[in-house]
């Protein structure tokens, strides 16, 4: 139950509030709990069943099957262990195969990415933020969007942040201080209000001035989950059918 | 409105009578100016086509992630407009627009990421409603096979879901659904018939193509139905596009040895335009439009 509070509390704050979740019964409930709205629920039947119309799913250890490794490959965070283990699952459209296709692609294109933000004079980065940019550890959407934030403003980025339990994801939220000497709350807005009145995909879940432990004013941008895969390679797919 | 338009493309014009590096600098740099290889063999090329009829003018941004102080930027682009292929260095890009006249310093809508491949050509290609526009990239093919010409097709018709296209006995796309395009195809050159099929709607338009050319066909949606703009994608030789002598509108490609002639021939076309704004017409489209 605890770790189904949990799971249900972590969906509510972190996956999209335009997804739409799959969920057994109990799950769809504990989520109508934590504020999902109903309309985002698709409850799960009982035995086999296709691919749900969701973007998200999740399970317990007692209805994983193969069918949902298949269609719900990637796993986004888990709660508990044992039989009391919550997965919370990526929908992938297209299956298994061509999720794991896509996901080499994506991090190829965060590879390469990442480390042209490091030559950007507008943005300055820590060692440890560097290194997960050149490992492919950072959101697309993040990447994109330091990109056309640094195309106004200069700063800083402090961290690269993750919230996903249990698994091993991208990191989706950023925190960046102003990198000049001039009006520095005044800064912070502007680079808030670039970042807010974005559309999807690069609207971001969650942006707030928050204070560090210095005390010095930040700006943190958290995107939501699940982390879209292609953004960076936006070439149109030729209809071969057609 | 449209006066003050006309004022600013003067004004643009003026700055490129006056100095074309001015332009240059302000219009449509090179990516990275530290590049140590000649230019020709390591950039990429871009250029930027508005084909949404309900979007607004607006200005577009090409951001490297790495040099965002030098961004490609094309100002003033509207419905039709195609602009010359641009040469960019090698690397991911954020491209973003502005409202036609906003300062740079403005606010960026974030728009999508591509990466340019050297020795690469893309069609930037704004599509869709608005709002809910939408930028597409597409790959271009430079090459046509020998005495061929090559065509394909992108689907951006709001009105109608699905269309199918052909060129003469050749059809071209069963069902293409809005925002996909197919592949390319070698086709016989010469004078031929474009239909566009649709529920409830049939229309033909005549084209004449001419060998070692390549060319993409947009289906639009037109005044009183479908409509089909030609966009040619490459004219002759497998050259990568240099100045304007074989690339759709003509080619602003700033570096050199590329040649005056196409700056000449761009402040030429921009003064026309700004004379039939002033007196009074309608502006010209800047695509090769094939049906009205």
């Amino acid at each position: 139950m605890k770790a189904q509070a949990q799971a249900a509390a972590w969906i509510a704050g972190q996956v999209s509030s335009d997804a739409i979740v799959a969920c057994y019964p109990a799950m769809c409930a504990a989520l109508q709990a934590h504020g999902v709205i109903p309309g985002r629920l698709l409850p799960l039947g009982r035995g086999p069943a296709g691919p749900p119309s969701a973007n998200v799913l999740a399970i317990s250890s007692s209805t994983v099957s193969p069918l949902a490794d298949e269609y719900a490959p990637g796993m986004i965070a888990s709660f508990g262990a044992g039989r009391n283990r919550i997965e919370v699952r990526a929908v992938a459209a297209g299956g298994a195969a061509a999720y794991e296709s896509a996901l080499r692609a994506d991090l190829a294109a965060r590879k390469s990415a990442g480390p042209q933000l490091l030559r950007n004079s507008h943005i300055r980065f820590t060692a440890p933020e560097a290194g997960q940019l050149r490992a492919g550890e950072v959101d697309s959407r993040l990447l994109a969007t330091l990109a056309a934030l640094s195309s106004v403003y200069s700063f800083r980025v402090t961290a690269f942040g993750d919230a996903s339990p249990g698994a091993q994801m991208l990191f989706r939220e950023v925190t960046i201080t102003t990198g000049s000497t001039g009006d520095e709350a005044a800064e912070l807005a502007g680079a808030r209000a670039l970042v807010t009145a974005q559309a999807p995909p690069f609207l971001p879940a969650h942006a707030t001035i928050i204070h560090l432990t210095s005390g010095q004013a930040a700006l943190s941008v958290e995107f939501a989950a699940p982390s879209p895969l292609g953004l960076l390679t936006a070439v149109l797919a030729v209809d071969t059918q057609a | 409105m449209r006066l003050f338009r006309h004022m600013a493309r003067l004004a643009t014009i003026a700055t490129l009578l006056g100095g074309t590096a001015t332009f240059i600098a302000a219009t449509s740099p090179p990516a990275s100016a530290s590049t140590t290889v000649p230019a020709a063999a390591q950039d990429g090329w871009v250029r930027i086509a508005h084909l949404s009829p309900e979007a607004p003018a607006m200005d577009i941004y090409l951001y490297p992630f790495g040099n965002p102080g030098h961004p490609v930027v094309l100002r003033d682009v509207s419905y039709g407009d195609v602009s010359a292929y641009m040469a960019v260095s090698p690397g991911q890009y954020t491209v973003a627009m502005r409202g036609f006249g906003a300062p740079a310093t403005s606010h960026p809508a974030l728009i999508t990421n591509f990466m340019v491949g050297a020795q690469t050509t893309y069609t930037v290609a704004a599509l869709g409603p608005d709002p809910g526009l939408r930028v597409e990239i597409l790959q271009n093919q430079l090459a046509a096979h020998a005495g061929k010409a090559l065509i394909r097709v992108v689907q951006a018709s709001l009105k109608q879901n699905r269309v199918t296209v052909s060129y003469g006995p050749t059809v071209l796309a069963r069902q293409l659904v809005f925002g996909s395009a197919t592949p390319y195809v070698a086709v016989s050159p010469g004078e031929q018939t474009i239909q566009l099929s649709a529920p409830g709607e049939h229309t033909t338009v005549s084209v004449t193509l001419t060998a070692d050319t390549v060319h993409t066909i947009v289906v639009l949606d037109g005044p009183s139905g479908l409509k089909a703009d030609d966009l040619t994608d490459a004219v002759g030789s497998k050259k990568m596009p240099v100045g304007g002598a074989n690339t759709g509108f003509g080619g602003t490609a700033p570096h050199p040895p590329a040649s005056p002639a196409p700056w000449l021939l761009i402040i030429a076309a921009g003064a026309l335009l700004t004379a039939a704004g002033f007196a009074g017409l309608r502006r010209p489209r800047r695509t090769a439009p094939l049906l009205r």
